[in-house]
Parts: C-alpha cells; sequence; structure tokens
C-alpha cells in the first residue's frame, strides 16, 4: 500500500492506491452523486452516476472502481458531468412508474434526492409507463418492481452479507427485473431468511416494509458498516476461548 | 468472418490456441461459441478429438512437459457475451454481464485467474506467421493494420457472400471489381461496415482503404466483418432504426444509459421516421446518442449510438426531410392560401 496525492477539482488530497477515487473525495469532503454505490458492498459501476473527468483522456471514469495514480488530475464537476447526470436520472425517472406523493419513503428517497441535486425540473424523454409486478407475499415486506432502480444493492446485500443469494436479476435490457429465487414468490422464497437487510439498502420505495403509510418509511443504511467492519476484523470471534 | 474460420479450418484456431498457451504457461484453453452456431461446434469438437488423440492437445504435447487442454462452452444468445468482461462471467457459468475494467482479464479473468483473451481470427493467424514469418505477414496489407480481413459481404450488391481481401484494399475493389457493384439500375450510397457497433461509409469515400485506421476517420470500425451494401433505394433513418432495434434487445440492462438510453433513441428515431419528429427531437437524439456513447459502462453501449451519429453525419438531410413543422407553426403564405381555398 502505498500513499498517492492526487488533484480533485483543484484541491490536493492524498489518499491510498487501493482506495477508489469515491471513497478519497469523500474523506475530503468532496460529494460525487452515487446510486448503486454503498459503503460495505463490492462496487458494480452501473448507475454511472459517480462518473468522473481524469485530465489527459476523453472518456470519463466510474469514480467507484477508478484507483487513484499520483498526480492525477481529477475534475468531478463539470458541466458536462452535471448534464449527463441529470439525463441517468431522468431516465430513471421515465424508466419506472415512480409517483412520489403516494410512496412509503417520500421525501426519504434517494432517486428523489437525487432529482433535486442534479437540478431535474422536468423528464424531456416520454415515460414508458412499465407494467410491472408487485409481489405481497412476504409476511414482512413488499418488493413493488415500478420504483425499482436495478441498482443491485438488495441482490449484493443478500449475497455478500447475509449469505443466502435470494435475490437475482431475470430478463435483460429493459426488461430486466429483480426475483426471488427462481422467480418464485418472495413468500414462497426457501432462501430467504427475512432478514430485511434488503429493504433497507434499497434506495428508492422498491423494498418496504408493510404496515407504513405513506412517507412514514426512513431506510438506514449505517447498520452495513458495523457488520462489515466488525467480520473484517473478526470482532465476533474469541480468539483466546477454546471451547471446544 | 470467425463461423467460417471455425467450420472451414477448426484446427488452426486449435494450434494457434495451443501456442499461446504454450507463450503464457496456461493449461487450459476454452472456445466460446455461439449456440446458433451448431455446425461451428460439431466440427470444433471433432477437431479437438482429432487433436487429442494425435497428441496434439492433452498432456505430454510432443512428449514435451506442456500439457493443453481446449474445451467448448457454448453461448445462450446474447450478443453483449462478445465484450470480454461477459464473456468470463458467462465461461464462469454466471450471468454474461460486463464489468469495469480495470482490472483487465490478463490481471483478473476467469475464476480471477490472469486471463489471455482473443479473438478466433487472431488464434488463426498465429501459426501461418510462425511458419512463414512475420515479415511475410507483414508485407500483405498496409504497415500498420497487417494481413488479411475476412468480410461477409452482404445487402444491395450482385455478388454477396465472404470474401477475403488485404487489409488496405480501396473499397470501390470490393463493392464493384469484387461484389459486382449495385442493382441494376441504383446507385452505390454507402457502405456499413461493424455491424450494430459501426457506422457508414459515403459514396464519396469509395478510394478509402478498408484498414482500422482509415475506417477511423470515417467513424466506423472494422469488428466483425460484416460490410452491409447500401444502394439510392436505401433509407438511412431506417437503417439507423434497425441497428438500434437490435441493440435495445441486446442490453444486458446493467448500466442505466444503455438499458434506458437505447429505448429512447430507438423511439426518436421512431418518431423522425413517421414525420412526427421535430427539430428539438433532432436535438435531443444527438444529446441522448453522445451521452449513452460516453457514459455507457461497455462496449455495446458505448458503440451503440454510433450508426446514428453516422447517418446523422453523412446523410442528415434524409433526418431534416422527414421533420414536421413544430406544433402550431404556420408556414409563411399558408393564412393566405387558407383565405383562397376556403
Amino acid at each position: 500500500m502505498a500513499i498517492l496525492t492526487l488533484t480533485i477539482n483543484g484541491e490536493h488530497v492524498s489518499g491510498k492506491d487501493d482506495e477508489s477515487l469515491l471513497a478519497i473525495a469523500s474523506q475530503h469532503g468532496i460529494r460525487i452523486p452515487t446510486l448503486c454505490h454503498l459503503d460495505g458492498l463490492s462496487d458494480v459501476g452501473a448507475c454511472r452516476l459517480c462518473l468522473v473527468e481524469i485530465e489527459g483522456s476523453p472518456k470519463l471514469f466510474p469514480a467507484c472502481t477508478t484507483r487513484p495514480q499520483e498526480g492525477m488530475v481529477v475534475s468531478t464537476d463539470t458541466e458536462r458531468l452535471r448534464r449527463y447526470r441529470r439525463i441517468i436520472i431522468e431516465f430513471l425517472a421515465s424508466e419506472g412508474n415512480h409517483q412520489c406523493a403516494v410512496c412509503v419513503v417520500n421525501n426519504h428517497c434517494e432517486l428523489q434526492n437525487l432529482a433535486y441535486e442534479t437540478g431535474l425540473t422536468h423528464v424531456s424523454v416520454p415515460y414508458l409507463y412499465p407494467k410491472k409486478d408487485l409481489d405481497a407475499t412476504h409476511k414482512d415486506f413488499i418488493i413493488d418492481r415500478n420504483r425499482c432502480v436495478l441498482c443491485t444493492r438488495c441482490v449484493r446485500v443478500c449475497h455478500e452479507v447475509e449469505g443466502a443469494h435470494t435475490w437475482d436479476i431475470a430478463g435483460r435490457g429493459i426488461s430486466c427485473e429483480i426475483i426471488s429465487d427462481l422467480n418464485q414468490p418472495w413468500g414462497a422464497s426457501g432462501s430467504c431468511t427475512s432478514c430485511g437487510k434488503c429493504v433497507l439498502v434499497c434506495p428508492t420505495g422498491a423494498l418496504i416494509e408493510k404496515g407504513e403509510a405513506v412517507a412514514e418509511m426512513e431506510k438506514k443504511t449505517d447498520f452495513l458498516r458495523y457488520i462489515v467492519t466488525a467480520r473484517q476484523k473478526r470482532e465476533w470471534v474469541n480468539v483466546d476461548s477454546d471451547e471446544e | 468472418m470467425d463461423r467460417s474460420v471455425l467450420e472451414g479450418d477448426p484446427h488452426r484456431v486449435l494450434e494457434g490456441m495451443a501456442i499461446a498457451g504454450y507463450a503464457s504457461g496456461a493449461s487450459q484453453g476454452f472456445i466460446y461459441v455461439r449456440a446458433e452456431y451448431p455446425l461451428a461446434i460439431e466440427r470444433l469438437r471433432l477437431a479437438i478429438k482429432q487433436a487429442e488423440r494425435v497428441g496434439l492437445l492433452g498432456n505430454r504435447i510432443f512428449d514435451s512437459q506442456f500439457n493443453f487442454r481446449i474445451d467448448i462452452r457454448i453461448g445462450a444468445g446474447a450478443f453483449v457475451c462478445g465484450e470480454e468482461t461477459a464473456l468470463i462471467r458467462s465461461i464462469e457459468g454466471k450471468r454474461g454481464r460486463p464489468r469495469p475494467r480495470p482490472p483487465y482479464p490478463s490481471e483478473k479473468g476467469l475464476w480471477g485467474a490472469p486471463t489471455l483473451i482473443n479473438n478466433v481470427e487472431t488464434f488463426a493467424n498465429i501459426a501461418p506467421i510462425i511458419r512463414k514469418g512475420s515479415a511475410w505477414f507483414a508485407a500483405i496489407g498496409t504497415p500498420k493494420s497487417a494481413g488479411t480481413k475476412v468480410f461477409a459481404l452482404a445487402g444491395k450488391i450482385r455478388n454477396t457472400g465472404l470474401i477475403e481481401v488485404p487489409m488496405g484494399i480501396p473499397l470501390r475493389k470490393i463493392i464493384f471489381d469484387i461484389g459486382g457493384g449495385t442493382p441494376e439500375g441504383t446507385t452505390f450510397k454507402a457502405a456499413q461496415t461493424g455491424g450494430p457497433s459501426g457506422g457508414c461509409i459515403p459514396g464519396d469515400s469509395l478510394d478509402l482503404p478498408v484498414d482500422y485506421e482509415s475506417l477511423a476517420t470515417v467513424g466506423s470500425i472494422m469488428g466483425s466483418g460484416g460490410l452491409i451494401v447500401m444502394d439510392s433505394t436505401s433509407n438511412m433513418v431506417d437503417v439507423a432504426k434497425y441497428f438500434m432495434d437490435f441493440c435495445v434487445d441486446e442490453s444486458c440492462g446493467k448500466c442505466v444509459p444503455c438499458r434506458v438510453g437505447t429505448v429512447h433513441i430507438h423511439g426518436l428515431l421512431e418518431k423522425i421516421s413517421g414525420g412526427r419528429g421535430t427539430t428539438d427531437d433532432l436535438a435531443l437524439l444527438e444529446e441522448l446518442c453522445q451521452m449513452v456513447k460516453e457514459t455507457s459502462l461497455c462496449g455495446l453501449g458505448q458503440s451503440a449510438p454510433n450508426p446514428v451519429l453516422s447517418t446523422l453525419r453523412f446523410f442528415r438531410h434524409e433526418y431534416t426531410e422527414l421533420l414536421s413543422a413544430p406544433e402550431g407553426f404556420v408556414p409563411a403564405g399558408a393564412a393566405n392560401e387558407k383565405s383562397t381555398t376556403g
């Protein structure tokens, strides 16, 4: 591991060579919008919101999966990036059926916040109004695929943290959908432990708790950092005890 | 194209792979082949068996310490599995979805191991180059694009089929000498190369040498070697729409720009080709194409707008001619006309 110096938005910053540009930026108080990224989960570079410019290359790089280099000059907030981020949010808004006024996570929604942040005032592409399912067969939770942005946080938290791998993706392109087991009703899933991690990490109102009314549900993702850190540091393993 | 090599001379590919395995220290190779090529699969299987029987594959090849096995993996009909990281995931038995690079396959590839991944055409070239020397190979084609290229000649042309030509051959020779020109009564309009990821070479560039560098200057690519000829009866907006329809179908759905952007680009093309598009739609089309090109995760999304951008570059008038007047727009003199006819 080495410490590198680079420039982000004209500010000299330092970071470790095995950290992402996103992590380094956030340590220095520089906010880069993200949606599929979540601290504690692997990065997939799918939402494309965290794209940044790197001097010397015409290409754009996802900050979540790009590693720093000595002397790198990074811009995270140019006119082009702001425009593209707004279009990405427009795409997500047009792709689903997002009715904020009747959503359980209204005012606590990452998609909504990103729309405010990127200055989205109207959607210039036509709404696609997909016909998607809602599955309320689980005793505690509901998945409303109309509000899903396919960030795959639920897929990753279930596979990487809970170890159940209940969620996965079916179909491709615009018909992609999150499914439980081999497309069984969630309530009939044999692998689901009903731990609820997927519900907490979902950035929108696609995964919600039953019994919550409009604008009532606030999601908390802090738990993930504690679990992951505790596992890495083996805080739950008593190395001194010899139980056997 | 690649299928013709796999069907016509599979041993050439196996030999190239074994040599590559020897050079890189690999003992296992995989051939990823589309399920839609059953004859290629059958002949590859037979060729692998033959090679194993005479000791050209398997353990202790030519009584040396070198072992090399080749297995076949059959694709399940996804265009995106031509992208190397998606192909690797598909071989692993996972969903064929690309992942961001780096790490490149040479660092972290199949099951996390450093992986050499090449095209059929590349492996097929290895044995002849070793046998006849690099000077022989470099003497064919141009200094930067050496060797030959196989094209699948199709479209509005008299002689269709597979052709093998030296790199750098002028397009005119391919179209008129080999292809025999466009059908009676029509004139050559454009050649589309690189399929849904490529672009058009317009009629005034007939003397363009067909090599990697020259194709790039007109915004097209060599790709897998598809060469579709269009004549004066072809509609370029429909051509762009056809390829975009393909990309909508083939997008894996992982990244937002490709998953949603291709649908909206296709919708705009549909609107424009139906005579319902406005100048605003054309401006939006260009903006979305640029955005999808620059922000998509893998080569599929990054190149999906190419047929649109390319036809816009050379045949913009075909788009503008289809545009309808903006809503509420009254052309000059129309008011007078109404009063006289009404």
